[in-house]
């Protein structure tokens, strides 16, 4: 096997503090999509027992442990969240119990970056991008929702009460979103 | 701000939904056996009603799931949203 070529948009940047948001941020982490049907109580069953954690049933749900996070982003759908260099096992391990069944497992590490928001005007500078009402959907933590930030279209984790957020953007938003907080955080320059 | 109501995730903007056309038109179960009239009638031919429209819509920036919207053209009002399979509602209100 090759050696595996590690690069992203952001790996560059550098952290951002200032006007009243830090922001960073966390590549590389292992991000599988995950569907099947949420009536099979066999597969959530499987899956409670190869992570730990049930499968979030109700929308915007995101359940964690120390290992993985697995957050709802439909009512067949999922994302699993793991450490980058476990991902291969789980997915040989989600193939091996569950071969019987019908579902669908897809590595989407790659796909996404992650922009780590936190701060006390990071509710401020969301709410300039998007149309979520954050009060409601995204309020406390455990909560994620997917929507657009800027026309980008992302989904937002958030990991505290304190305001404090994880943003999956695709790839090749990634560099633009990420200047775009930027540039709406200077609005709040202090 | 132009709201919908996901059945799945809730109340969300407009801009995150799209519209695909008319609903509950069923797909002939022979196709080999209806008449070119029909088919094309079943292809073609929508109901372009003024009054209440059913749509298939889809959350495109949120769960990326199909629903079926209940909506009058006149005033642009949204009656109901209901997945997928759940039956036509009646059309009452207006």
């Amino acid at each position: 096997m090759t050696d595996k070529i590690i690069s992203s948009p952001l790996i560059a940047k550098e952290d951002f503090h200032a006007n009243g948001v830090n922001m960073s941020s966390t590549e590389f982490v292992g991000k599988l999509n995950f569907r099947c049907n949420p009536d099979n109580t066999t597969i959530l069953n499987k899956v409670k027992d190869i992570t730990g954690i049930n499968l979030p049933l109700k929308a915007g749900e995101v359940f964690g442990n120390n290992e993985y996070r697995i957050q709802w982003l439909g009512p067949n759908e999922w994302i699993i969240q793991c450490a980058d260099d476990e991902k291969d096992g789980l997915i040989d391990n989600i193939k091996s119990q569950l071969s019987d069944e019908h579902y669908s497992i897809t590595d989407i590490s790659d796909y996404y970056l992650t922009i780590r928001l936190s701060g006390k005007n990071s509710n401020e500078i969301l709410s300039k991008g998007t149309s979520l009402d954050l009060k409601t959907y995204i309020c406390n933590k455990d909560m994620c929702a997917q929507t657009y930030i800027a026309k980008a279209t992302v989904l937002i984790d958030r990991l505290s009460n304190e305001p404090m957020y994880d943003i999956s953007v695709r790839w090749s938003y990634a560099e633009y979103l990420w200047e775009w907080l930027v540039d709406a955080s200077y609005e709040f320059i202090e | 701000m132009f709201v919908i109501k996901c059945p799945y995730c809730g109340e969300r903007d407009q801009t995150e939904f799209s519209c695909h056309g008319e609903s509950h038109i069923a797909r002939p179960e022979n196709p080999n056996e209806v008449n070119d009239k029909e088919w094309g009638e079943y292809l073609f031919f929508r109901s372009n009603p003024k009054g209440m429209h059913y749509e298939r819509w889809t959350h495109d920036h949120g769960c990326r799931q199909w629903f079926n919207v209940k909506r009058h053209t006149v005033t642009d009002k949204i009656i109901q949203t209901y997945t997928m399979g759940e039956e036509k509602p009646e059309d009452n209100n207006v």
